[in-house]
């Protein structure tokens, strides 16, 4: 599963929290709210499109490793938080809502946090 | 500030970047190795550090290493390693362009290698245990400084062309070892410098860098002079004394303008680079000697052989295959920008512009900081407490332009006047606004290069021409005409009616003004540029 586990970190876990990476609780709210919008709403963005997290994660389905994967504990967990995450999709593409700021970064936090233990498992 | 070339198949580090790392410039993102290898093309030497991602989804013909006959497992693998091929042919081509690899060291473990990847002297990578930012900022800092500071070297600025980090790759080379190094250049492209700062400290020799310029040397005296001498070997010689050679004994020995060597001295440097041992003038002992030896000339010695006044032995012997040619200035307008950067905090160093820039910070209350050279932006950006050093377009163009007859010496002399001048200049200004920003003028550059000003009329309204006896009384009217009307174009600002009010009496005639003017030769493009 090591090669699984790389393109998980790579694709999703590192992506979900790229610009989060920079602001922290001093930040200017609407500052962070760009962040979270940025990570969630336009995970992958490339020529060959924009994906969010939740459709980098349905990509990861046909990743080879995936069944393995998936069965998991942390997999199971992970695919919890996609879930939850998903639900903020529409309020994110709004305007900044303090309460839905801080749940946002806290799963973004948790996915980047499941794959980097995946990635670190699977090294081991 | 550093220019930053990301090479990444994502839009999403270059937009990171851009968005809380502004203090950089960022260039791409390329999305494969060819086009990363056009932007390093399109920038000449400019870019300082390339941020390099591993894994690329990009489609198959674009994959560094790609085959058709490869397996969907093997693709799978190129394009999460792609990165890792990019890196080689960065490295084949660019050995010096500093690389972050945007992954840890121990992921590249992972996938099946191809080929070595041996971490390599200005290969980094990215420590993303925490993936934290502020780490990632200081690591691009830290890359950047490491680099300008490998870059300068002391005194010399290599600045950023190929042509001048090729030198510099193969000084690296040949700095090494006991083998002589001959550098070719004219005088002012810096050959003193090369040898002492770069070829004395990269051959890592405890012993004195000692330099000799033979241009200067009395003839009689030479062989005294580089080989030592015994007391009484000749008149006036009451005392042992010691030769360039054994002083630079374990070190380095660098003989400027070898051309002028005696035969006499020819023939005891062949017998020095044969032997290894010196013998003084007067005496019979021979003195074991290590000396890694630089010569320069501004000539191409191999002339000097053919005519025989250059011992052919000697010349072979100086290792003739690998001279180092250091450019003429006028050859490198791509390091123009790094050079007055460089020049310019050079310049800084010495006493009396140092105290002078204490006084402008005093004058107009700007916090201590450095001094930063711009290039053509009317506000430079991110100045915080330094003072930006603004270098127009029209600026640049002009030092670009000159003939720069005394190379380095000359471009060093030019900048430290205009950051003088502009300086003092602006002391003399009441108001502090705008104070952070000093610009060196086309007019103040000009002057110093001593290229004909705008004011051509000068305040008696006089102006001369050249002409011979031989010339036409037409030619010399035409000449005049031609003279005037430049002269009256550039008083009056490109103002065509101005110009008709003072020839015909009447704005409206700024047409026919302008026609003479083209009658008479003069281009108005470039009397434009000349007003400043």
């Amino acid at each position: 599963m090591t090669g699984f586990a790389d393109i998980l970190y790579h694709d999703l876990g590192k992506s979900v929290v790229m610009m989060q990476l920079w602001t922290d609780e001093t930040t200017v709210q609407s500052i962070r709210w760009e962040a979270v919008q940025d990570d969630v709403l336009r995970t992958r963005r490339g020529e060959s499109g924009v994906l969010n997290a939740y459709q980098v994660w349905n990509q990861m389905r046909s990743v080879h490793g995936w069944a393995d994967f998936i069965a998991t504990d942390l997999g199971k967990k992970l695919n919890h938080l996609l879930d939850e995450l998903k639900e903020y999709f529409e309020v994110l593409q709004g305007d900044c809502d303090v309460s839905v700021l801080t749940d946002v970064e806290r799963i973004c936090r948790a996915i980047h946090g499941v794959t980097k233990e995946i990635r670190d498992d699977a090294g081991m | 500030m550093a220019d930053i070339l990301i090479i990444d198949d994502q839009d999403r580090t270059i937009s990171m970047c851009q968005r809380f790392m502004p203090e950089h410039r960022y260039r791409g993102p390329a999305r494969s190795w060819k086009e990363a290898a056009e932007q390093l093309a399109r920038s000449r030497g400019r870019v300082d550090l390339v941020l390099l991602d591993v894994h690329f989804d990009i489609d198959d013909a674009l994959l560094e290493g790609w085959k058709e006959s490869m397996s969907s497992h093997e693709r799978d693998l190129l394009r999460r390693n792609q990165g890792l091929h990019i890196l080689e042919r960065l490295r084949a081509r660019y050995p010096e362009l500093p690389v972050i690899v945007m992954t840890r060291a121990q992921d590249i473990r992972l996938e099946e290698q191809p080929h070595s990847k041996r971490i390599e002297e200005y290969t980094y990578f990215l420590d993303d245990e925490s993936l934290n930012a502020r780490a990632l900022r200081g690591q691009i800092a830290s890359v950047v400084q490491a680099n300008q500071t490998r870059i300068h070297e002391g005194p010399l600025f290599w600045g950023r062309s190929l042509v001048m980090r090729r030198i510099r790759q193969k000084l690296k080379v040949v700095s090494r070892g006991r083998l002589p190094v001959v550098l070719l250049g004219e005088t002012g492209t810096g050959k003193s410098l090369v040898a002492r700062n770069f070829v004395h400290r990269q051959s890592q020799r405890r012993g004195n860098f000692v330099s000799v310029d033979l241009a200067t040397l009395p003839k009689e005296l030479m062989a005294a002079h580089l080989f030592g001498s015994v007391k009484g070997a000749y008149t006036g010689a009451v005392a042992d004394r010691v030769g360039a050679f054994e002083a630079a004994n374990g070190g380095t020995l660098f003989l400027d303008e070898i051309g002028n060597l005696t035969v006499d001295a020819q023939k005891l440097l062949l017998s020095v680079l044969q032997e290894g041992r010196v013998t003084r003038i007067g005496d019979v002992r021979e003195r074991p000697v290590d000396v890694k030896l630089v010569v320069a000339t501004n000539e191409d010695l191999s002339e000097r052989v053919e005519s025989g006044t250059f011992r052919r032995d000697l010349w072979m012997r100086l290792n003739p295959a690998v001279t180092i040619h250091l450019p003429p200035l006028r050859e490198r307008s791509l390091d123009f920008e790094s050079l007055v950067e460089f020049t310019m905090q050079e310049a800084l160093k010495r006493p009396y512009l140092h105290e002078l820039v204490a006084d402008y910070r005093r004058e107009f209350d700007i916090q201590r900081g450095g001094l930063r050279a711009f290039f053509g932006k009317s506000t430079p950006e991110g100045l915080g407490s330094d003072i930006g050093i603004l270098f127009p377009s029209r600026t640049m163009r002009l030092l670009k332009r000159h003939g720069w007859p005394g190379n380095l010496r000359e471009f060093a002399m030019v900048i430290e006047n205009a950051l003088l001048f502009s300086l003092s200049e602006m002391l003399g200004v009441e108001t502090s606004e705008g104070a952070n920003v000093v610009q060196i003028r086309p007019r103040l550059i000009r002057d110093l290069l001593g290229e004909p000003s705008s004011d051509v009329m000068g305040s008696g309204g006089q102006f001369q021409i050249s002409i011979s006896p031989q010339e036409s009384l037409n030619k010399v009217a035409a000449l005049c005409e031609r003279q005037y009307f430049e002269a009256l174009y550039l008083r009056e600002g490109g103002d065509f009616g101005n110009m008709a009010a003072v020839l015909l009496g009447d704005r409206a005639d700024a047409r026919k003004v302008q026609l003479r003017l083209n009658q008479l030769g003069l281009k108005v493009r470039e009397l434009k540029e000349r007003l400043s």
